[in-house]
């Protein structure tokens, strides 16, 4: 537990002592500095959350057909943090209407995961991320290893192993709990920077996100590093693309890239790109991607998460939490256009945990029945309730039923063909 | 005793123990962890001015203004 004391209010009021004329030159002084501060820093996007007219919703509401007897080439992975069945429920109701679908629920295979971690009923995203990536339990806050802090290989880096490309895409920051569980083994999520190492050292092809901070050496201003080391030029260095814009994510085409958007988590709105932009240039880039694989093609792994569904329904803030669902909505339908073309495609859509303990209440009227629909929410804290998976593409059966998160990782490494899983890293 | 605001930076994976305009007792729980972790007490009796969640450090900071 840390606790600071506020100073803020002190140091005002230690103005407040000197005579007027200095007191007057302080103040001016003040102001001066934050309006040249205001006028060096270009003015924030703005968001409006109650706009949905990004969302263009389908009328069609028929499940995807299952591709049967295909093996399966690529995954692609899509985790909304905290998105519990009422934040799709709700997103549903807000974009689609009562009788619609969002595109995660036209996935022809439905299943229900338990998400407890080893020390909790209630998980957080870094034992959730680990049950999801490497197959096992372990404690909240734990990054990639059990308890004992034995560290577990990540299905991204078994499929690396087995020749796949492989790729994060995330709002938050790339070094956030969720993508740092696929290719990373730390004691603890709040070690960012070890894990933005990390996320490199294990030459993951594509890293798109925010958290520029944990890339920049302790000297540069905005650093949330505690050392000197540079890891954009270490990045450059190890044969990275380096970005940060929209403009030069569209013209990227090499195989490994890092798209850093902001110093934290992405604001989620122009002129960054969008979840959905990023998702399809990440496959766009590694379907490209011909290993020395005697046919030409090894496949990918694609981790895709919606982080910010979690931040909305932490501060109980329903618009917040349907328009980032919308936003990661969109990133599925990315992926699922993608694998309807391929064939060869595995669809995974689930969620870490619920956030908020979320539930609709009331009951509406004939002629406008959503319009009486209530968010309540019970926590502001992760909730203990099971959370739905979708899934299409070869394989996508396996999914169907009542699960343990752990068994998801399972479940695709079978379908890799990739043996033994779970395994430890050493 | 200092009355100036004091503010707890708290996991926020769990169920808050209090909210906005509660008053808190000096040692007080204030969320419901796991037993086996080291649980956030209040450092001073006092009211719960504000509580804001902070994304990038997934923590609840507390606000605690000390009863005078
Ligand atoms: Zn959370």
């Amino acid at each position: 537990m840390r606790w600071i004391i506020i100073r803020t209010a002190q140091r005002m009021r230690s103005i407040g002592s000197f005579s007027p004329a200095v007191r007057h030159f302080s103040i001016v002084v003040l102001l001066m500095s934050v309006g040249l501060l205001a006028a060096a820093q270009p003015s924030p996007p703005k968001v409006d959350v109650n706009d949905l007219s990004f969302y263009q919703p389908s009328a069609e509401t028929t499940a995807r057909l299952q591709t049967t007897g295909k093996g399966v080439d690529n995954v692609i992975f899509c985790i909304g943090d905290g998105m519990g069945l009422t934040q799709v429920a709700m997103a549903r109701v807000k974009s689609t209407g009562l009788d619609g679908k969002l595109c995660l629920e036209k996935l022809p295979v439905t299943g229900l995961v338990r998400t407890h971690s080893a020390n909790s009923s209630v998980t957080d995203s870094a034992a959730a991320g680990t049950a999801l990536a490497c197959g096992v339990k372990t404690k909240n806050a734990m990054i990639g290893m059990t308890p004992d802090e034995q560290g577990y290989r990540t299905i991204l880096e078994a499929a690396k192993d087995k020749g796949m490309a492989t790729g994060l895409v995330v709002t938050s920051t790339i070094s956030h709990a969720t993508p740092a569980t696929f290719a990373s083994h730390v004691k603890s999520r709040k070690m960012e920077d070890k894990i933005a190492e990390q996320l490199l050292a294990n030459r993951v092809n594509v890293l798109f996100g925010g958290g520029k901070k944990f890339f920049l050496p302790k000297s540069a201003p905005k650093s949330g590093r505690k050392d000197d080391l540079d890891l954009l030029a270490a990045a450059r260095t190890a044969g990275y693309d380096y970005i940060e814009t929209t403009e030069a994510m569209q013209s990227l085409c090499g195989s490994y890239v890092l798209g850093l958007f902001q110093l934290e988590g992405l604001k989620t709105v122009a002129p960054e790109p969008s979840l959905a932009q990023l998702t399809g240039k990440a496959i766009e880039l590694l379907s490209r991607i011909r290993p020395d694989s005697p046919d030409g093609r090894a496949g990918f792994f694609l981790m895709v998460e919606g982080s910010q569904i979690d931040w909305g329904c932490h501060s109980n803030k329903a618009n917040v939490a349907v328009r980032q669902t919308l936003l990661f909505d969109q990133a599925v339908e990315a992926a699922v256009g993608f694998a309807l073309k391929d064939g060869h495609t595995l669809v995974i859509v689930t969620a870490d945990h619920e956030t908020g303990g979320l539930t609709l209440i009331g009951g509406g009227s004939e002629d406008k029945a959503d319009a009486q629909l209530t968010p309540r929410w019970s926590t502001k804290g992760h909730s203990g309730t099971p959370v739905a998976v979708y899934a299409m593409g070869p394989g996508a059966g396996q999914f169907a039923g009542v699960q343990d998160n752990t068994e998801i990782p399972k479940k695709i490494a079978r379908l890799l063909y990739i043996r033994p899983f779970p395994r430890p890293t050493q | 005793m200092s009355t100036e605001p004091i503010v707890l930076r708290v996991s926020a994976t769990y169920d808050l123990n209090v909210k906005v305009g509660d008053r808190v007792r000096l040692g007080e729980r204030l969320h419901k962890g796991p037993n086996e972790d080291r649980h956030p007490i209040a450092p001073v009796s006092g009211v719960v001015k504000s509580i804001e969640f902070d994304a990038g450090d997934h923590e609840f900071a507390i606000t605690i203004a000390p009863a005078a």
